[in-house]
């Protein structure tokens, strides 16, 4: 998919855990992994706006488009 | 109806058509092996005075048909343990009515078919006109095609399923 999630790179930069994260954001660690993994096929408006909240920064920083 | 009687009832059926078929080449290759004839079987090609090899093949041929039927019987069976745990988007259950749905529209054409070429056989005439048999020959044929069309839904449900589970 054209669209990469780069929450790896927030998170590293943030030095947050991808499990405090999904306490903080209210989801499960596994749908968590499933953003992360890229495998996820869409990112509620309330999710993406817990997630910036959550690491202080915008969509388009965990959001990426590239061309395929 | 609770899904164990619906799925008792479709046993039922099943084991009858079963039966049926059992009993019936049975008997079709008894009367074909003596060419003796009784009078308690109803099936027209049976009621004749000399059973003729034809006749007998149009029988097993109209048998044979209660095959498919059988299988599409038997694949609708195996969705219900699906439907028991409340998993109604499996793939199998799609996959399932796709084959049974093909297994009636088979049988319900080639009886139809069978159907209008045994008169023509048997006594070199052409009967058109749709009698009982053939209404539930055309009744099997719908039933067909309405499990293609709830195939093709529970294909599009579980794609949505999927997309909706994957939406974070």
């Amino acid at each position: 998919m054209p669209i990469l999630i780069n929450l790896d790179v927030v998170l590293a930069e943030r030095k947050m855990k991808s499990k405090e994260l999904a306490e903080i954001i209210g989801i499960t660690t596994a749908n968590l992994s499933i953003l992360k993994s890229g495998k996820a096929k869409a990112v509620r408006f309330s999710t993406l706006e817990a997630i910036c909240k959550a690491l202080d920064c915008q969509p388009g920083d965990i959001l990426e488009f590239v061309q395929d | 109806m609770k899904t164990s009687s619906f799925k008792y009832a479709i046993k039922a059926l099943q084991i009858f058509i079963a039966i049926t078929l059992v009993i019936g080449i049975a008997i079709v290759v008894h009367l074909l092996y003596t060419g003796r004839v009784y009078s308690f079987i109803t099936a027209p090609a049976l009621m004749k005075d000399n059973f003729e090899i034809k006749s007998g093949i149009l029988v097993l041929l109209n048998l044979a048909f209660l095959i498919p039927l059988l299988i599409g019987i038997n694949s609708l069976v195996k969705t219900i343990p699906y439907f028991e745990k409340q998993n109604y988007f499996a793939p199998v259950i799609s996959k399932k009515f796709k084959l049974s749905s093909k297994a009636f529209i088979f049988s319900g054409i080639a009886a139809l078919i069978l159907q209008f070429i045994s008169p023509l056989i048997e006594n070199s005439r052409v009967v058109v006109g749709l009698g009982m048999k053939s209404l539930l020959y055309l009744f099997i044929l719908v039933v067909g095609f309405f499990f293609g069309f709830l195939a093709q839904v529970f294909t599009k449900a579980r794609a949505m399923e999927q997309e909706n589970d994957l939406t974070i």
